[in-house]
């Protein structure tokens, strides 16, 4: 696949990735590529039929017989229901075989649906904000530069009510849509210790009451100006957030662009919750052949951003200072 | 209102005002002590891990015995007591630690000379923990002459300058690296 040599000078970790996606990726692909042409086709005509029968529904409706347009309505919303399924399984199938594909090739393991997740620990350390509702998908677990990590992908949303005359009304709202990880972290500590990103005077006094320990104040003005930390042990957060380290979180902020990430240090992990805008590891459109490039490249660009975490944080230091 | 209550008023003021700086600074200056105190905490970890160092050392670094000998004394100069409210000793006692820190530093350094020494598994393992212990102590310095900064801004600046006079608080020492740990090393000295 020429196209992946370009890539392969982006990404080194790449190396060898040819002879790999010809051997496992590209065989599955070929027969993806042939479901997508027949689900697309389905879809095609499922919105087709679906468009017909809304249209007989409003020329029965304008014709009096306005009793017998319940009979189109119903093939109309039977036919999109089909097309959404369609949609659904083709987009199912890309996870399933690139996405899980991709994360092989560099030794990671990949689950589309995860089910409980990491949530408890991350919501111990108050990393996360109040919310009622979450959706975990896409988790990726494994070792990069002998670092273990455990990625989850979250949406968590609180639920609201709005009164009005006619009765209240309950709704959800986003309020975290990004990133959970929890990678090894090569310090030991018994401590727990939390930076969160510094929201400004009268929050940040809001932020802690909500966050467990001490607020701990470090020398570096450029790191004060970007996060709050707050710990347990005094020492044992200057420890871990050496001047060194200090100047690698401020890096890793702004891959992120900056503001995104919160991170607690607890049982020599350390927990990552990044806000991210998009949705990851989707394997790209549905309505591009399934052996465009491009898709490749966006998921590897994805693992990329986990990867990052390790490689900025040089997480795979044993130094210990 | 009349002059006198308004005097009154003014030098209840004061005196609340002069209480509460009093309060904010006997709390810096115990903030201080306890940073000190946490510092001795992991000192105590390099003193523990030091004569099972030198014990090794000295079996393999006969050229170095100079340096083994210095050891020894300033880590019994650092060991010796001092008492936390007189700046004066908190002085000298973190002048020894960082001399002690120093002459450490030069041992790990020349170990590298000897790869007999090196391969010794416990001798690894000594490294490791002395770089860890070292980390450490990094992280309590930073803690101690953070809460020094406070203090000694707290202690200068007018009006604290009169309270703390009146309150008998005073400056406290930083915690500085000596100027030989800071120093490049010479590899030259150690690969001739």
């Amino acid at each position: 696949m020429p196209q992946l040599a370009s890539l392969e000078k982006r990404f080194p970790d790449l190396a060898g990735f040819d002879t790999f996606h010809a051997r496992r990726i590209a065989p599955e692909l070929a027969a993806l590529e042939e479901r997508r042409r027949s689900l697309i086709s389905r879809m095609g005509q499922s919105g087709f039929i679906a468009a017909a029968a809304v249209a007989g529904a409003v020329w029965l409706h304008f014709s009096g017989a306005t009793a017998w347009a319940i009979a189109p309505l119903v093939v109309a919303v039977l036919s999109a229901i089909y097309a959404f399924k369609c949609y659904g399984d083709l987009r199912r199938g890309f996870k399933d075989v690139l996405v899980r594909a991709v994360c092989e090739f560099f030794g990671l393991e990949y689950a589309a649906e995860p089910g409980s997740g990491p949530l408890h620990w991350f919501r111990e350390l108050s990393l996360l904000p109040d919310y009622d509702r979450s959706t975990l998908e896409d988790r990726v677990a494994g070792r990069h530069r002998e670092v273990a990590l455990d990625v989850v992908e979250a949406k968590l949303e609180e639920r609201r009510t709005r009164s009005s005359k006619s009765g209240s009304k309950t709704y959800y709202v986003t309020v975290f849509r990004g990133l959970l990880g929890q990678f090894d972290f090569p310090k030991r500590f018994q401590g727990r210790t939390i930076v969160k990103t510094d929201r400004g005077g009268a929050l940040n006094w809001f932020q802690g009451f909500a966050t467990p320990g001490e607020r701990v104040r470090l020398e570096d003005p450029r790191f004060e100006d970007a996060f709050e930390v707050w710990s347990s042990d005094q020492v044992e957060a200057r420890y871990l957030l050496t001047p060194a380290f200090m100047e690698r979180l401020l890096a890793l902020d702004g891959h992120f662009g900056g503001g995104a990430i919160t991170l607690g240090f607890d049982a020599e992990r350390l927990l990552l919750a990044a806000r991210l805008r998009r949705n990851l590891f989707e394997g790209g459109s549905i309505f591009a052949p399934a052996d465009d490039p491009k898709r490749i490249e966006g998921i590897v660009a994805e693992l990329a951003l986990l990867f990052e975490v390790v490689d900025t944080l040089q997480l795979q230091l044993k130094t210990r200072i | 209102m009349d002059a006198l209550t308004i005097l009154l008023v003014v030098v209840a003021l004061l005196l609340a005002g002069g209480y509460f700086w009093y309060v904010s600074l006997i709390r810096r200056r115990n903030g201080a002590r306890e940073a000190l105190s946490s510092i001795d905490v992991q000192l105590r970890k390099r003193h523990d891990l030091l004569p099972n160092v030198l014990k090794l050392a000295g079996r393999f670094m006969a050229h170095e015995k100079a340096l083994l000998e210095e050891i020894v004394r300033l880590r019994s100069e650092a060991m010796q007591g001092y008492r936390p409210e007189v700046p004066e000793e908190v002085k000298a006692h973190l002048e020894a630690e960082a001399a002690l820190q120093a002459a450490a530093g030069r041992l790990m350094v020349a170990v590298e000379q000897y790869p007999e020494l090196r391969s010794v598994e416990t001798m690894t393992e000594a490294q490791q923990t002395f770089t860890e212990v070292e980390g450490h102590i990094a992280a309590a310095r930073r803690f101690y002459n953070a809460a020094v900064t406070d203090l000694n801004n707290a202690v200068e600046i007018f009006p604290g300058s009169l309270i703390a006079n009146i309150a008998g608080v005073r400056r406290m020492p930083f915690f500085e690296i000596e100027e030989a740990a800071r120093a490049p090393v010479n590899v030259d000295d150690y690969l001739n």
